[in-house]
C-alpha cells in the first residue's frame, strides 16, 4: 500500500515539475524574429513637432521637453530614465580652469569666487529638495513659480518635471560610478577618441574621473562667511546654462531674493555677483555651451555631463566639474495612442536622440540592450 | 509683265508709349524679277523698315506690299533675309546653319546634305562645312548667311546693310562675291545701304529716300555693265549725282525741322 | 573603357600641367598656414586649441573614416557620401523638373511671368535653411532635407532659365522667321538651344548651393547618416579632426559634382547643336 502511494506521489511530482518547466520554456521562447530599434539624431526643439506629424515614432529628451509632450497630449512616457539607470547623473556644474586661476585683484582669485558660488549652489539645491518634499508648503509654491519663470512652461509641465528628476549636488560614489560608466561607454563606442585620454595627461578612465570631478570646492575655506558684501562687483561671474532646462534650476533659485530670505539672494549672501554669459537668455545645448567655454565667454556653467566630458577630452577645453546639479530627468517618449507598452514594441520604430554622444542615446541603448534588441541608425 | 514686288502707299507708324514715330508715309516702289535694287537714304529714313515689312517681321500701318501679286503678311522662306549682324546660330556648324530652312520644311537628310554642299560651294566656303560661326571671319559669316537664305530658293533676297560690320577690304571683296553669287542664282535683290559707292557698284536701280517720314525721293538707274570700275568717269558721275540728291535731301530735312511747319 | 578614361585623364593632366601645379602650390600653402596657426594655438595652450587640430591629425581622421566602421552608426564615410548624394540627387532632379518648364513658361509669356514673379520674389530671399524646422515636421524626416536641397537649387535654376529665354538674340529670332519657322519650331530650334548654357550655369550655381544646404539639412533629418550628419555629430562630440575631415569630403564632392555637371553641359550643347 505504501509503495503504491510513493509511486503516485513520484508521478505527480514529475508531472508537476515537467509542466512547470514546460510552461517556463514556452513563455520564454522566441516569439518570432526580432527587429532592430532604429534611431536618428535631431535637435530637441524639433522632436515634439516631428512626433506629432509622424516623422518619428518616439524621442528621448531632457525635461521639460518630455513633460511638455505628455501634458499637451502628443506623447506618453514609455520609460523614465530613472527606470533605465537609477540615479544616473545628468547635469553638472562646470568651471573654466582659466577662470579658476584668474587673478581678480585684491588677493582674490576665480577659485575663491567659484567656491562661494558652489556653496550657493549647494544651498539652493538643498532648498529645492526640501521644498519638493513638502508639497503643501509655501516654498513648494514658490519653487513652482520659479520653475515656470525660468522655463516659460505651464504649471502642469513644471510640476510633472519635478516628479521625474532629483536635484542633488553630491559627487558621491554613485555619482562617480555614473560618470565612470558614461566615460567608459564613450571611449568604447568611439565617441571619445581613445588616444585623447593619454594626450590629456590622464592614465586611464578612473584617473580621469577622479581628477575631472573636483569636489574640493564643496569644503569651506578659512575666510568664507555667509553675509559678506559682494566680493566681485566689477567681475561678475559669467554664468552659462541651457535655455528652459529645468535640470539647471538651481542657479535661478540661487539668484532669487525671496529664497535668500527677502533682501538678498543666496549668491549675494555669499558675496558673489553673477551675470548671464549668453546674450540670448541661455544656450540651446550642452555642446554649444562648451564651445563658449572654449572661447572664454563662460566662467561657470550648468550643462549635461556628456558634453562636459566629451569636449574636454576630445577638444581639450579647459574645464573641470565642481558639483552635480541633478540626476535622472529624461524619458523615452512615444506617440500617444500608439499602443506601445514596452521597449519590445519599439522594434522597427524610429526614435530620435539629440546626438550620438548624448546621455539620451546611452539611455536608449541601455534600455534596448536590456530588452534583448539591437539599436541601429535608421537608413 | 507684273512686277515681282509692288509696294503702294506703304506707311508705318511706331508707337513707343505715348510717342508716335511715323517711319514711312506713302512709300511706292515696283521691283522687277531679277532686278538688283538698292535703298539709300539718310539715317532714320525707314529703309530698314521697308525691308522688314517685306520680310514679314514688321506689320505695316497702311498701304499695300505685294509679292507676285499676293499681299505680304507673315514671315516666310520665300523671302530670304541677310542681316548686318549675321544672325548665324552659334551652336550650329556652317553646314547645319545652311540646312536650317530645309529642316524647317522637313526635307530628308540626303536632300539636305546635297543642297547644303552645293551652296557651300557657291559661296566659296568649301572645306569649312564643319566649322562653327565663331571660327569664321566676318566675310565668311556673311557668306554662310547668304547661302542659308538662298538654299530655300526664295523669290526675293532682302539684305539689310549686310556688309556694314566688315572692314573696307573685306567689304569690297564681298561686294564682288555677292555679284558673282547673284549672277549664278539670279534672284531679285533688295539691298539697304548707307554707302553711295556700294549702291552704285551693285545696283541696277538706286532708290533715294526722303528723311523721316520716308518715301521715294528719286529713282536713279545705273545701266553700267558689270563688273564696274569704281574709278571710271561714268561711275563717278552717277556717284556724284546720287550724292547730290542725298545732300539736298539732308538740307531740306534740316530746314523743315527748324522752321515751324 | 577604364583604360581610355585613365589615358584621357593623364592627357588632361599633361595638357594642363601648369594649372595643376598652381593648384597644388596653393593647397600646400594653405596647409602650411594651417599648420603654423595650429602650432601657435597648441604652444599657447589656449582653451580652444582643440578646435584647430593639426593637418596630419585631420588626414588620419579622414583616412580612418573611410576605412573603419563607426561603432554606433556602423557606417563608413562611403555610406555617408552615398546618403548625401542621394538627397542631393533627388532635390536636384526635382528642382530641374520644376524650374526648367516654369522658367521657359515665365520667360516666354508675360502673363505667366506676372503671375509667378510675386511668389518667386517673396520666397527667394528666404534662406532655405530657415525652412528646416517647418519642413522636418510637415514633410517628414526623409523628405524634409530633400525639400531644403530642392529650394536651394530651384531658384538659381529658375532665374537663369528665365534670363536665358529673355536674352535670346533678336537677330536669331528674325533669321529663323525669315527661314520659315513657325512658333513651335522657333521655340525648339532657337530658344531652347540658346538657353542651354544659361541652364548649365544655373545648375552649377544650384549644385553649389545644394551642397551648402546639405549640412544644415542633415542636422535635422538623417536617414542613413550623410556627410552633413557626420560633420554635425563630430562637432557636437568635439571630435574636430573628424569634423574637418567631413568638411574636406564635402568640398571634394562639390568640386566633383560641379565638374561632372560642366562636362555634361558640354556634351549636351554638342548634342543640341546637332539637332
Amino acid at each position: 500500500m505504501e509503495k503504491k502511494m510513493m509511486y503516485a506521489i513520484a508521478v505527480v511530482a514529475v508531472v508537476v515539475v515537467a509542466s512547470v518547466a514546460a510552461m517556463y520554456v514556452l513563455t520564454n521562447s522566441d516569439k518570432g524574429p526580432k527587429y532592430p530599434v532604429y534611431f536618428i539624431t535631431m535637435p530637441v526643439s524639433s522632436m515634439k513637432g516631428s512626433l506629432g506629424s509622424g516623422g518619428i515614432d518616439g524621442f528621448v529628451a531632457w525635461e521639460p521637453f518630455d513633460s511638455e509632450a505628455i501634458i499637451d497630449g502628443t506623447g506618453t512616457a514609455l520609460e523614465w530614465s530613472g527606470e533605465i539607470m537609477a540615479n544616473h547623473p545628468c547635469c553638472v556644474v562646470v568651471a573654466s580652469t582659466d577662470y579658476l586661476a584668474k587673478d581678480l585683484g585684491g588677493g582674490l582669485t576665480g577659485a575663491d569666487i567659484a567656491r562661494r558660488f558652489i556653496f550657493a549652489h549647494m544651498g539652493a539645491t538643498e532648498w529645492m529638495a526640501d521644498a519638493l518634499n513638502h508639497e503643501n508648503g509655501a516654498n513648494y509654491t514658490l519653487l513652482v513659480n520659479l520653475g515656470m519663470q525660468f522655463t516659460n512652461k505651464s504649471k502642469a509641465v513644471v510640476v510633472s518635471s519635478f516628479e521625474h528628476l532629483k536635484y542633488s549636488y553630491a559627487m558621491d560614489a554613485n555619482f562617480i560610478a555614473g560618470i565612470t560608466n558614461f566615460t567608459e561607454t564613450f571611449v568604447n563606442t568611439g565617441v571619445i577618441t581613445p588616444d585623447k585620454l593619454t594626450q590629456g595627461g590622464y592614465d586611464n578612465v578612473s584617473d580621469f574621473v577622479s581628477r575631472y570631478a573636483d569636489d574640493n570646492y564643496m569644503t569651506i575655506a578659512p575666510n568664507m562667511w555667509y553675509g559678506s558684501s559682494i566680493l566681485n562687483p566689477n567681475n561678475p561671474v559669467r554664468l552659462g546654462f541651457l535655455k528652459a532646462d529645468i535640470h539647471e534650476l538651481a542657479q535661478w533659485v540661487a539668484q532669487n531674493k525671496t529664497v535668500g530670505g527677502g533682501s538678498k539672494s543666496m549668491l549675494e549672501w555669499w558675496g558673489v555677483a553673477v551675470t548671464n554669459a549668453s546674450s540670448t537668455g541661455g544656450y540651446s545645448n550642452g555642446p554649444e555651451e562648451m564651445d563658449k567655454f572654449a572661447a572664454g565667454d563662460v566662467d561657470i556653467g550648468y550643462l549635461g555631463a556628456a558634453p562636459a566630458i566629451q569636449k574636454h577630452l576630445n577638444a581639450g577645453v579647459h574645464t573641470v566639474i565642481l558639483a552635480g546639479a541633478n540626476t535622472e530627468g529624461s524619458a523615452i517618449i512615444v506617440k500617444a495612442g500608439s499602443g506601445i507598452k514596452s521597449i519590445d514594441g519599439l522594434q522597427n520604430k524610429t526614435i530620435a536622440v539629440p546626438s550620438t554622444g548624448s546621455i539620451q542615446y546611452v539611455l536608449l541603448k541601455a534600455a534596448v540592450v536590456d530588452a534583448g534588441l539591437t539599436l541601429e541608425l535608421k537608413t | 509683265m507684273s512686277p515681282c514686288i509692288r509696294i503702294a502707299g506703304l506707311s508705318k507708324t511706331f508707337t513707343k508709349g505715348r510717342k508716335e514715330v511715323k517711319a514711312l508715309d506713302g512709300f511706292d516702289l515696283d521691283v522687277a524679277d531679277g532686278e538688283f535694287v538698292c535703298l539709300l537714304g539718310p539715317s532714320g529714313c525707314g529703309k530698314t523698315t521697308v525691308l522688314r515689312i517685306l520680310a514679314g517681321l514688321e506689320v505695316k500701318s497702311g498701304g499695300s506690299a505685294r509679292l507676285h501679286g499676293t499681299e505680304i503678311s507673315r514671315a516666310g522662306s520665300d523671302r530670304g533675309m541677310v542681316f548686318q549682324e549675321f544672325g548665324l546660330f552659334p551652336w550650329r556648324t556652317v553646314r547645319k546653319n545652311i540646312e536650317f530652312g530645309l529642316e524647317i520644311r522637313h526635307v530628308p537628310e540626303a536632300g539636305r546634305s546635297d543642297a547644303s554642299r552645293r551652296f557651300v560651294d557657291l559661296v566659296g566656303l568649301k572645306g569649312f562645312e564643319d566649322a562653327h560661326p565663331k571660327e569664321l571671319s566676318g566675310g565668311m559669316k556673311q557668306r554662310v548667311a547668304i547661302a542659308r537664305a538662298l538654299v530655300n530658293n526664295p523669290l526675293v533676297l532682302l539684305m539689310d546693310e549686310p556688309f556694314g560690320s566688315l572692314d573696307a577690304q573685306t567689304r569690297n571683296l564681298m561686294q564682288k562675291e555677292l555679284l558673282r553669287i547673284w549672277s549664278a542664282a539670279r534672284k531679285t535683290v533688295l539691298f539697304v545701304t548707307h554707302s553711295v559707292e556700294e549702291a552704285v557698284f551693285l545696283a541696277d536701280r538706286i532708290v533715294v529716300m526722303t528723311a523721316r517720314p520716308g518715301k521715294v525721293r528719286e529713282l536713279i538707274e545705273v545701266s553700267l555693265p558689270r563688273p564696274r570700275d569704281r574709278t571710271s568717269s561714268e561711275f563717278l558721275a552717277i556717284r556724284s549725282k546720287v550724292l547730290a540728291e542725298l545732300e539736298e535731301e539732308f538740307e531740306r530735312a534740316q530746314k523743315a525741322e527748324l522752321s515751324p511747319a | 573603357m577604364a583604360n581610355r578614361f585613365a589615358r584621357g585623364l593623364l592627357k588632361n593632366v599633361a595638357d594642363n600641367w601648369k594649372q595643376y601645379v598652381q593648384a597644388a602650390v596653393s593647397i600646400a600653402a594653405f596647409i602650411v598656414a594651417w599648420q603654423l596657426y595650429s602650432t601657435y594655438l597648441h604652444q599657447g595652450n589656449l582653451s580652444y586649441k582643440g578646435y584647430v587640430p593639426y593637418p596630419i591629425d585631420v588626414a588620419k581622421a579622414l583616412h580612418s573614416s573611410f576605412v573603419h566602421r563607426d561603432p554606433i552608426t556602423n557606417l563608413t564615410m562611403w555610406s555617408h557620401i552615398g546618403a548625401s548624394l542621394e538627397r542631393i540627387l533627388y532635390g536636384f532632379l526635382m528642382a530641374l523638373a520644376a524650374a526648367v518648364p516654369l522658367g521657359l513658361l515665365m520667360g516666354t509669356f508675360r502673363t505667366a511671368d506676372a503671375l509667378g514673379r510675386p511668389i518667386v520674389e517673396l520666397i527667394r530671399p528666404i534662406p532655405p535653411l530657415a525652412w528646416i524646422p517647418i519642413f522636418i515636421v510637415v514633410l517628414g524626416v526623409f523628405s524634409g532635407p530633400v525639400a531644403i536641397v530642392f529650394l536651394g537649387i530651384f531658384f538659381p535654376l529658375l532665374l537663369n532659365v528665365i534670363f536665358g529665354v529673355r536674352s535670346v538674340d533678336q537677330n536669331l529670332i528674325d533669321a529663323a522667321r525669315t527661314l520659315g519657322s513657325n512658333r513651335s519650331q522657333l521655340f525648339v530650334k532657337v530658344v531652347l538651344p540658346f538657353t542651354v548654357p544659361y541652364l548649365m550655369t544655373g545648375i552649377s550655381v544650384g549644385l553649389g548651393i545644394g551642397w551648402m544646404c546639405i549640412v544644415a539639412a542633415e542636422m535635422v533629418g538623417n536617414y542613413g547618416g550623410g556627410v552633413g550628419f557626420f560633420i554635425n555629430d563630430m562637432a557636437v562630440r568635439g571630435q574636430f579632426e573628424f569634423m574637418y575631415a567631413g568638411m574636406i569630403v564635402i568640398g571634394l564632392l562639390g568640386i566633383l559634382t560641379t565638374g561632372v555637371a560642366s562636362a555634361f553641359g558640354r556634351r549636351l550643347s554638342k548634342w543640341m547643336g546637332m539637332t
